[in-house]
């Protein structure tokens, strides 16, 4: 399984791939919106998380012009401040919506493992 | 048009004049020497005078002063130190010495007062012109009947009976005459000339109906005990013209039928007498009247015209009096010369200044407004109550030295308020946006943080998962209290009440003033268990907060002890913040809730805090109070009504 991870908070990326490596994940991290289109385009994965709020591109705009033939299961992750997008909208985007701050890392990979 | 004689020699200084008055609604003639001045003196308003020629325009002010002393006098003068500007002052008795060079707004000023003066003066002036002139009539008139009476002594052709007759009705006469005249008011001429009128058998009693005002008419008459009474009415009656309308009106105000009427009437009055007579003793009444006339009417004119003047004095008192905002007219020095009522409300006046009395203090308010020159309106702060001072300039005199100012007090403390809580709303709005955003930025690192913790405690080597599981706990504590600033931060817009335990409250304001009361220990008693009372949480952990600072700014740098209490008393739920610190001065309890009342040193406390949490508190059917018998300290309390559940 692959999975393309995007967030520009280093700590979060790390600690998200790190979980995931150790349930034998391929991860893939990109630390901005455009290096994860990049990415995203230039091979097949099995799920790509996004984080809402990135600089370049932020996470709305990478899931819009994500590769038409992408098969991804899409999970956000943001902690919203109440300003740009609301909750509701991404909500609906991806396939999994996840609040920051976690609670607890292993319910975050519990929860991405049941949508794959 | 008002016009002015201004002698100046300097052709400069003319051209300038001319365009500072050109819009000005005055006439100027600007002249080079007294001697060009061609106009009927009686025309001018104000002469205005330079230095030039001193004695020679000396001689001419104080001629002006003596032939003409309503028009207004200036001297301009370039020396200051001169002794001509004395002797103008004493001699020609100036409205205002002017030096040059001058500022053209004073010039301006000066000149236009000095017009509305001699306009005030002039009004007056004919008014008792008016009156002088009645009196010289009166005086003629009765130096007039005295020589008749002489001819009258002297003419043999007339037989004796006839004479002495005659004699009789003209001595009379100059008795009614000079008895009437000398009546001071209204009421006296009245019972005078009843008196007077007593020889004719068959007269009842004479009544006035007079105007002092446009609106308004007075009916002045003697009742039958003898009081002289009088009635306002509306003024339309002294168009009236048929005697049957004035007898209708008087039966009404009377409250009695009135009988036939002999009437003198005049555009100032009607003075009528009720009789009883017929006849020839009626005919001889009414050329009695007839005859008179004049010395009838001419005292009562005066005396009229001096009431009008009463009146009008009146009038004006009662607008100031009944002004609803506090108005006074402030001499030089600060004294108050007179004020309205409600000025009086808040002190008397005696003799003292208007910040004696305004704010009971011993100097001038600070901002006072008579001190600025520019005229803004200031603001004063008396007896916990705020201020705008309007102040205008009165004018004073060249001699008094300093000037008059009315000053009107604008009660702006509601409006003071509004803006307070205004700003402490914006400011906690935007502390609000600020404390979201940092924790949102937070968020982010401890997240990370918190998962790498619970990552590491369990791949990482054993001896150290202990230590992770510390790093997890403390990330998770800093969570839970960017959480609680974040409640209390994001205004819950929709305004909802709900229903909350003390508890609630508590555990999710307490964290945010652990920083506040680092100094002090905390201590918290709840035995109100799960009962819950109405509110919106957010107002009530302002006030939670608000209060826990007070206690521990009171308490200052000594360790002391903040005690929480909370507790059911009957259909109450009381919460308690007791503290160790100094307690609530005596004199200050009463005040601890007002607006800007506050002990705290500038720049530490608004005074809003807790006129906040009052209005907090009240909105949502509470109470907030001092207890006064707590005396370890103070001790405020909060109650709220229980939900019944």
């Amino acid at each position: 399984m692959k999975v393309l991870i995007a967030d520009d908070d280093s700590i979060v990326r790390r600690s998200l791939a790190r979980a995931l490596s150790r349930q034998s994940f391929h991860v893939v991290e990109a630390c901005d919106g455009e290096e994860a289109l990049k990415f995203w385009k230039e091979s097949n994965f099995n799920a790509v998380i996004l984080d809402v709020l990135m600089p370049k591109l932020n996470g709305i705009e990478v899931f819009e012009n994500r590769p038409r033939s992408s098969q991804a299961k899409v999970v956000f992750i943001s902690a919203f401040s109440g300003d740009e997008v609301s909750e509701e909208t991404v909500g609906q985007m991806g396939d999994l919506f996840i609040k920051k701050p976690f609670e607890n890392i292993f319910n975050v990979i519990e929860q991405i493992e049941k949508i794959l | 048009m008002n016009l002015i004689a201004w002698i100046e020699s300097d052709a400069n200084v003319v051209h300038s004049l001319r365009r500072l008055f050109k819009d000005k609604k005055l006439e100027i003639h600007f002249l080079n020497d007294v001697d060009e001045i061609q106009v009927e003196l009686t025309r001018y308003s104000m002469i205005v005078c330079d230095d030039r020629k001193l004695s020679k325009n000396l001689d001419y002010m104080e001629m002006i002063k003596n032939k003409f002393p309503h028009i207004v006098r200036v001297f301009t003068t370039a020396r200051p130190e001169s002794s001509g500007i004395r002797e103008m002052i004493n001699r020609g008795k100036v409205f205002r010495v002017i030096f040059k060079p001058w500022i053209e707004s004073d010039i301006q000023s000066t000149i236009i007062d000095g017009v509305e003066d001699f306009r005030r003066r002039t009004s007056r002036h004919q008014v008792i012109l008016e009156i002088g002139k009645l009196n010289q009539q009166l005086e003629n008139l009765n130096q007039e009947l005295n020589q008749k009476i002489l001819e009258r002594t002297n003419d043999l052709q007339i037989s004796r009976e006839e004479e002495k007759g005659r004699e009789k009705r003209v001595r009379h006469l100059l008795n009614l005459s000079q008895e009437l005249g000398q009546a001071p008011h209204i009421d006296s001429y009245l019972i005078q000339l009843r008196r007077q009128l007593k020889s004719w058998h068959g007269v009842v009693a004479p009544f006035l109906i007079f105007s002092t005002s446009k609106n308004w008419i007075e009916f002045v008459y003697i009742e039958t005990s003898g009081y002289i009474n009088s009635y306002r009415l509306k003024a339309s009656i002294l168009s009236v013209d048929g005697i049957e309308e004035i007898r209708k009106v008087a039966a009404e105000v009377m409250q009695r039928p009135i009988g036939p009427l002999v009437v003198k009437k005049d555009e100032a009055f009607i003075l009528a007498v009720e009789h009883s007579m017929s006849g020839n003793s009626l005919d001889e009444f009414n050329s009695f009247i007839k005859e008179n006339s004049y010395a009838l009417t001419v005292p009562l004119r005066k005396l009229i015209r001096a009431e009008e003047m009463r009146s009008s004095a009146r009038s004006w008192e009662k607008i100031f009096n009944t002004l609803d905002e506090p108005v006074a007219i402030v001499g030089p020095h600060y004294k108050v010369i007179r004020s309205n009522q409600r000025f009086l409300d808040i002190g008397e006046i005696n003799g003292k200044k208007c910040h004696e009395v305004f704010s009971d203090s011993r100097t001038p308010c600070l901002e006072c407004p008579l001190d600025s020159q520019d005229g803004v309106p200031s603001q004063v702060v008396s007896k916990n109550k705020v201020f705008r001072v309007h102040s205008f300039d009165i004018g004073g005199s060249v001699r008094g030295g300093g000037r008059s100012h009315v000053n009107f007090y604008q009660d702006i403390t509601d409006a003071q308020e509004l803006y307070g809580k205004l700003v402490q709303s914006e400011k906690m709005a935007a502390l609000g946006r600020l404390a979201g955003n940092v924790a949102h930025e937070l968020n982010n690192p401890l997240t990370g943080i918190r998962s790498m913790s619970q990552l590491l405690r369990k791949d990482g080597p054993e001896e150290f998962k202990n230590d992770f599981e510390e790093i997890d706990k403390a990330t998770s504590r800093c969570q839970g209290i960017i959480k609680h600033l974040l409640d209390f931060t994001i205004k819950d817009e929709s305004g909802e009440w709900v229903s909350v335990s003390w508890k609630f409250i508590l555990d999710r304001t307490l964290p945010l003033v652990k920083a506040a009361t680092r100094r002090h220990r905390l201590k918290t008693d709840d035995s109100s268990g799960e009962s819950k009372f109405c509110c919106e949480p957010q107002l009530i952990q302002q006030v939670v907060f608000n209060l826990i600072n007070n206690a521990s700014q009171a308490m200052g740098s000594e360790s002391g002890e903040i005690h929480i209490e909370v507790e059911v008393c009957d259909k109450m739920l009381t919460m308690r913040v007791s503290d160790t610190g100094p307690g609530v001065p005596v004199d200050a309890r009463k005040s601890i809730f007002e607006p800007y009342f506050t002990t705290k040193s500038e720049g530490i406390g608004t005074g809003l805090g807790l006129h906040l949490c009052r209005t907090i508190v009240e909105r949502f059917k509470g109470r907030i109070f001092l207890d006064e018998e707590y005396n370890h300290g103070a001790s405020f309390v909060i109650e709220f009504p229980k939900e019944v559940s």
